[in-house]
């Protein structure tokens, strides 16, 4: 019944919508977007796909055939590709005649999909090239491409590199550090791995929810024979991740209408599922939908009509979302648990293998960078940490631990 | 409460606000504090060889609002800016800043009960409060020192103590880190 109200709301523009949702912009701006949706006035979905990350519109039944097509079409093979169907993702992208600064970044996201790294790098490294003349989202998404590509193809330093471009406002920034420790852990800088995981101990990653920047703290400690630390942080990790994995099924299990729009149990949600639910792009831009339609003012006639619909519109895709994004957490937070007992049994044996006499297996790779020794450009900042987190300090940690393996064991 | 690691940890990143190779135009208002008040407006452009030195060009005009004495100048200094930081506005923003040292010389024209040409130099003390990687903020001490002449006396040398604010803007916009 409400596909058929929609139907019939995009097919059946009247003259009193001629403009679009132009008369209700300042009152109702996302009641306004149905509404361009309808009149085939373009621009305003344009700008708000673009501007504002915002794309509920295109899931109206009629959208892949609207004056929104192109933008259907575009979205629609960012989600192939993400999903690895590059046939999908391509056959949208022969649909689309615009947008070529777009269509270029999701050709790269398709090379790289396809194991073609360096011809992606090429690709990303094109649009990073004309880093002025493109937005600083498809900038940011492209440092994040060049960043991943190469480290698929084991260029950690690049990798590197282009993790550190991603600025701290930016939503991906906490995603980029992450996976930067990732780089820095297989470049076998441990100091850099130990650096990055440091950001998320902060009071600044209360909302961020990555396990497994604790296994690769872990990792690194013990791969610099400081076994005892790297028991503490897979004992901090459980102590943080255990409970929330416990209420991430909880909410699994109850129908999301039940907890999703309430502000008071929202409130006794843990930050980091919230921090989690947010920092998916398609459940972001859904949420601000939401919380703008409540926002609007009260329409009457048709328009109310349509804000209504809106509303529960965005309240059953936020439904649907938030089912998938819940799903994605326990997932993540399930393998991390997996990975956190794994390296408990393997620094237990370890104590094993010491009292037995038996060698450690160390990896060869580890370098250890005495800072002392690097001379720094005068346009980096270098601030010895004393325990003070800042939030530009972020993301930029590095430690300066010497390994204390030897061939007998740890002294 | 929680106890973080204090190895032998560092902060190494970019600089949030760089100056190095960028041209800095600034307005500036405030006035002389001593020798009777003067309100003072300045135009100063800059440009940053390094982070930490600059060449000043700077076009001022005082003027005093109870009698007709009148200031207009043109100095060249130097600038050197060998400290950079950051401070915690309350917890809500972190402010990053610079101190800078400044000094030069120029000529001064002063009008009003005696006419005057004379050299003209200049030290002073300053600071900018970066607001994004284009704008900045200014505050600023000088003692502006030139010979002047008076009604019925000798010509002395005279110390003129300014602060002054102001709002700089740096080019090109986009910083290149």
């Amino acid at each position: 019944m409400k596909n058929l109200v929609l139907i019939l709301a995009l097919c059946g523009a009247g003259p009193a919508f001629a403009k679009g949702g132009d008369s209700i912009r300042s009152s109702a701006p996302i009641t306004a977007l149905i509404l361009d949706l309808q009149a085939g006035n373009f621009k305003p979905l344009e700008e708000a796909y673009f501007e504002d990350e915002i794309d509920f519109f295109l899931d109206y039944q009629g959208a892949e055939r609207s004056a929104a097509k192109e933008l259907y079409a575009l979205r629609e093979a960012g989600h192939a590709f993400e999903m690895g169907d590059i046939v999908k993702g391509r056959s949208f992208l022969g649909m689309i005649s615009k947008y070529s600064d777009q269509k270029t970044f999701l050709a790269g996201v398709a090379e790289g999909v396809e194991g073609r790294y360096e011809q992606a790098y090429k690709t990303f490294k094109s649009l990073i090239d004309r880093r002025q003349k493109i937005s600083r989202r498809l900038l940011t998404s492209a440092f994040l491409g060049a960043a991943r590509v190469s480290h698929e193809a084991g260029d950690y330093p690049k990798a590197i590199f282009f993790y550190t471009e991603v600025r701290q406002l930016d939503p991906n920034f906490f995603q980029a550090v992450f996976e930067k420790g990732w780089s820095f852990y297989m470049d076998g800088d441990m100091n850099g791995a130990l650096g990055a995981s440091l950001s998320f101990t902060t009071p600044y990653a209360e909302h961020q929810l990555y396990p497994e920047a604790y296994i690769y703290r872990a990792g690194a400690f013990y791969h610099l024979c400081l076994f005892d630390r790297a028991g503490k942080a897979i004992e901090d990790m459980k102590k943080i991740f255990i409970p929330v994995q416990a209420q991430v099924r909880e909410l699994k299990g109850r129908a999301s209408t039940a907890w999703l729009f309430d502000d008071r149990v929202l409130k006794s949600v843990d930050p980091k599922i919230l921090g989690f639910m947010v920092s998916d792009s398609r459940f972001r831009a859904l949420q601000r939908v939401h919380l703008a339609l409540q926002n609007e003012s009260k329409l009457s006639g048709d328009a109310g009509q349509r804000q209504a619909e809106a509303i529960q519109f965005v309240r059953g895709k936020l439904g649907q979302e938030v089912a998938r994004v819940l799903a994605r957490a326990d997932q993540e937070l399930s393998k991390a648990l997996e990975q956190a007992d794994s390296i408990q049994i393997e620094i237990l044996q370890l104590g094993v293998n010491l009292l037995v006499g038996a060698p450690i297996e160390l990896r060869d790779d580890i370098r250890i960078i005495k800072l002392g020794d690097v001379d720094f450009d005068p346009k980096v900042q270098f601030w010895p940490f004393k325990g003070e987190f800042w939030l530009d300090e972020l993301g930029s940690y590095y430690y300066g631990l010497k390994s204390v393996c030897s061939t007998e064991g740890p002294k | 409460m929680k106890i973080y690691d204090r190895d032998d940890i560092h902060s190494i990143h970019k600089r949030l606000y760089s100056k190095d190779s960028r041209h800095e135009l600034s307005i500036m208002g405030g006035g002389i504090l001593n020798n009777d008040g003067y309100l003072l407006t300045s135009v100063n452009y800059q440009y940053h060889f390094f982070e930490a030195l600059a060449l000043e060009a700077q076009g001022g005009f005082g003027f005093q609002t109870q009698d007709d004495n009148r200031l207009t100048f043109g100095q060249l200094s130097a600038s050197f800016s060998p400290i950079y930081g950051k401070i915690s506005w309350f917890t809500w923003a972190v402010l990053n800043f610079d101190l800078y040292f400044i000094g030069g010389g120029g000529i001064v024209q002063y009008k009003g009960l005696k006419n005057g040409t004379s050299f003209m130099g200049n030290v002073g003390l300053g600071t900018r409060i970066f607001i994004n990687e284009y704008l900045a903020t200014r505050f600023e001490f000088r003692d502006y020192i030139f010979n002047q002449e008076f009604p019925g006396s000798d010509s002395k040398v005279t110390h003129n103590y300014s602060i002054a604010a102001g709002v700089s803007v740096f080019f090109p916009f986009r910083q290149d880190l």
